[in-house]
């Protein structure tokens, strides 16, 4: 079995950037000044990355407010709405809300994104909401916002090309969270829209899914071609068994637990799960909700998981 | 007419900042004394000046900052007031810091660029030390008006921390860790209502507090009907038995959740809810024109008969299009009477009595960054709730 490892959300801030947000809010520090703090951030995550020995690079998401922001910001059509709970933390979104035709703001998409600052050698990684989450937390039809959302995601994604090839990771967590289970006669809609989404490539596509079991959705995820992420602090052992994928992304640490995985305090069950050929290991979701110290020792735990799982 | 309220904090005044934070206090510090001492018409509000240039007084100070939020609510006219939370850091924070059992770990991100210094149970808790009593006998001193004292909910308390202790001790006898995560949720919050604030509200009510806010923000985070009914419990185990006036105060929640839950709190008097973030800008006391107030009426059907402090004031950054019925001044959005005054007609169409509903800001309005925008804001409230129908 074939092991790689990165992460699969925004991570934490640090220190020096939350204090810096707050010195730019208050207009004491210019844009150039936070930017480099920022950009000085990512490339600490960057060094944290190569310490942890990964193989599938991300620049950290440290300037996301939330998942959906870029939606909002670098997309025309789209209006910024109220503030809703994201899930179960004690974090917030702002509601995208649809107002006009949607187009790419390709100028906008540089803020976001910051892959010419991770290494050439080293795969990378895109992580962005995928169309039903992005649907129904935008609260609009969802027929209209699958198609609609799909196509923004593939015009942010084209527009990204010109830094090379990388993997994209669509958060799917409206597919696994009880509110907002898919109705399974929509499982062949969400089928075509995924296999559309990552058409010539589903190698390099990941679905990945977190606070939920795949329970509920394992029929439509056996059923696709791309890489599947999946919560292990919410799917049994015996439900991620019958997930019959060959390449397979699992969420193995937890990103609202303040303690470090360790090879034995992770379950290392899913190694006999059959079938299985290549495997990426991962936070669960995004490493936010942690101080970024506690975050950073997470990541550099995968190293130690994976090197017991190889034993 | 309606009577008003203050939901919890407001920006503290730049020359306290700055004496908290052993920055200079600056002439700009002391002019803005004197411009509100006098506009609030303070007495002997010059003595702050002598106290901050000698820099010793630290109670005496922390006591004039007191009086200068209680006479800015008062000169402002709402019906019941507190100290806009100035002696606390910030409400999570706040309590922590005087609750054995945790140790702050860093700084998290709630929404934006705002963020909560989060702390994890390293061990049992219990009260160090009284957590609100000083604020409110300084407040119950100055006040000539009623006073609600907001405190932090334990259900919020232990949601919003990382359950390191428990959750280990837990681990050991739960068969998956989504079951040990919950169980030492309810471990936690349980410890905290029992060990730490049916003792510190039973001070306050000793103490003289005749209305206690409860503050539960994450009260729907986990809608489940076990999470519910543990956010249930500890709010009725916390005010069971004492004769005070008890209300809940829940925003940038799921109302259709907490509505279902509302009708089994008991000794609830009101709850305080957040809809302006919700609504439209326009004009009407119709289901359109109000869409961010009609979940009111699921609260209504599922039997809520208590009152209601109705958010009628955005409290977070606007940078959208204002309309002809607010404005927009250095990002915050000031209501204007017309459209606050029908957001809280149509609340009262709905619960069918006005005498029931009280108008506040959707949540602390800490989140402005000056007094005269605050200022704005809660005066187009009161004049909207005292204007004649």
């Amino acid at each position: 079995m074939n092991i790689m490892l990165t992460v699969s959300g925004i991570h934490s801030r640090s220190r020096k950037l939350i204090e810096a947000t707050r010195r730019f809010e208050k207009g004491e520090i210019n844009y150039r000044e936070f930017e480099n703090i920022f950009l000085n951030d990512v490339k600490n995550f960057v060094r944290l990355q190569e310490k942890a020995e990964m193989e599938i690079f991300s620049d950290g998401m440290l300037n996301w407010h939330d998942l959906l922001r870029p939606l909002i910001e670098c997309v025309d059509g789209v209006k910024c709405g109220p503030y809703f709970r994201w899930f179960e933390t004690n974090t917030f979104y702002r509601q995208p809300l649809i107002v006009g035709n949607l187009a790419v703001k390709r100028e906008c998409i540089r803020k976001f994104f910051k892959l010419d600052l991770l290494p050439e050698d080293k795969k990378k990684i895109v992580i962005l909401p995928g169309p039903y989450t992005c649907t129904l937390l935008s609260k609009i039809k969802l027929a209209d916002g699958l198609n609609m959302f799909s196509k923004v995601i593939k015009d942010i994604i084209r527009s990204l090309e010109e830094f090379g090839e990388f993997f994209v990771l669509l958060q799917e967590p409206c597919l696994v969270y009880k509110k907002y289970f898919p109705d399974k006669r929509f499982f062949p809609n969400l089928k075509d829209i995924y296999s559309r989404l990552y058409s010539g490539s589903p190698e390099k596509y990941v679905i990945h899914t977190y606070f939920g079991s795949i329970e509920n959705v394992s029929e439509l995820l056996s059923e696709l071609r791309c890489w599947i992420g999946v919560d292990m602090i919410e799917t049994p052992y015996h439900v991620l068994k019958k997930l019959r994928k060959s390449n397979i992304v699992l969420g193995v640490l937890d990103s609202q637990s303040p303690i470090t995985e360790t090879p034995e305090t992770v379950n290392l069950y899913f190694r006999n799960v059959n079938g299985i050929e290549n495997l990426i290991l991962c936070p669960n979701t995004d490493l936010r909700y942690l101080p970024r110290n506690i975050a950073d020792k997470k990541v550099l735990a995968l190293k130690n998981i994976r090197k017991a799982m190889v034993k | 007419m309606y009577l008003t309220q203050e939901i919890g904090s407001i920006p503290k005044p730049k020359w306290f900042i700055n004496y908290i934070k052993k920055s200079p206090i600056s002439e700009k510090d002391f002019q803005e004394i004197a411009f509100w001492g006098e506009f609030l018409e303070i007495e002997n509000y010059r003595d702050l000046i002598e106290l901050l240039k000698q820099g010793q007084d630290h109670d005496g100070i922390r006591r004039w900052a007191v009086t200068f939020v209680v006479r800015f609510f008062e000169k402002i006219g709402l019906d019941t007031i507190y100290t806009g939370e100035v002696l606390r850091k910030e409400m999570y924070e706040h309590a922590i810091a005087k609750i054995g059992g945790f140790k702050f770990v860093g700084e998290v991100q709630s929404l934006d660029n705002k963020y909560y210094n989060i702390a994890s149970v390293v061990g049992e808790v219990y009260r160090k030390e009284p957590i609100y009593l000083e604020e409110f006998k300084i407040a119950k001193n100055v006040s000539r008006k009623k006073l609600k004292v907001p405190i932090i909910g334990p259900y919020t308390l232990a949601d919003w921390s990382l359950n390191q202790y428990y959750y280990r001790r837990m681990l050991k006898k739960a068969s998956s860790i989504k079951e040990a995560k919950k169980r030492a949720r309810e471990k936690l919050a349980f410890s905290l209502v029992e060990n730490v604030f049916r003792k510190e509200v039973r001070e306050l009510v000793e103490n003289g507090a005749e209305w206690i806010q409860v503050d539960e923000p994450a009260a729907t985070t986990h809608p489940d009907e076990d999470e519910m009914l543990l956010f249930v419990e500890c709010f009725n185990e916390l005010t069971k038995g004492f004769h005070a006036r008890f209300s809940l105060h829940n925003c940038y929640s799921d109302y259709r959740i907490l509505s279902k839950y509302a009708p089994i709190l008991k000794n609830c008097y009101q709850l305080a809810l957040e809809f302006a973030n919700r609504d439209t800008l326009n004009l009407g006391k119709d289901d359109e024109n109000r869409v961010g107030y009609r979940e009111l009426k699921l609260f209504i059907e599922n039997g809520y008969d208590g009152n209601f402090g109705v958010g009628v004031l955005h409290v977070l950054d606007f940078d959208g299009n204002p309309g002809y019925y607010a404005s927009v001044e250095d990002r915050s959005l000031i209501e204007s009477p017309y459209l606050i005054r029908d957001r809280l007609d149509y609340a009262s169409k709905i619960v069918g009595d006005p005498s029931k509903i009280m108008a506040n800001p959707d949540c602390g309005l800490r989140t402005r960054r000056d007094w005269k925008i605050v200022w704005k804001k809660l005066s187009n409230m009161v004049l909207a709730a005292k204007m004649e129908d």
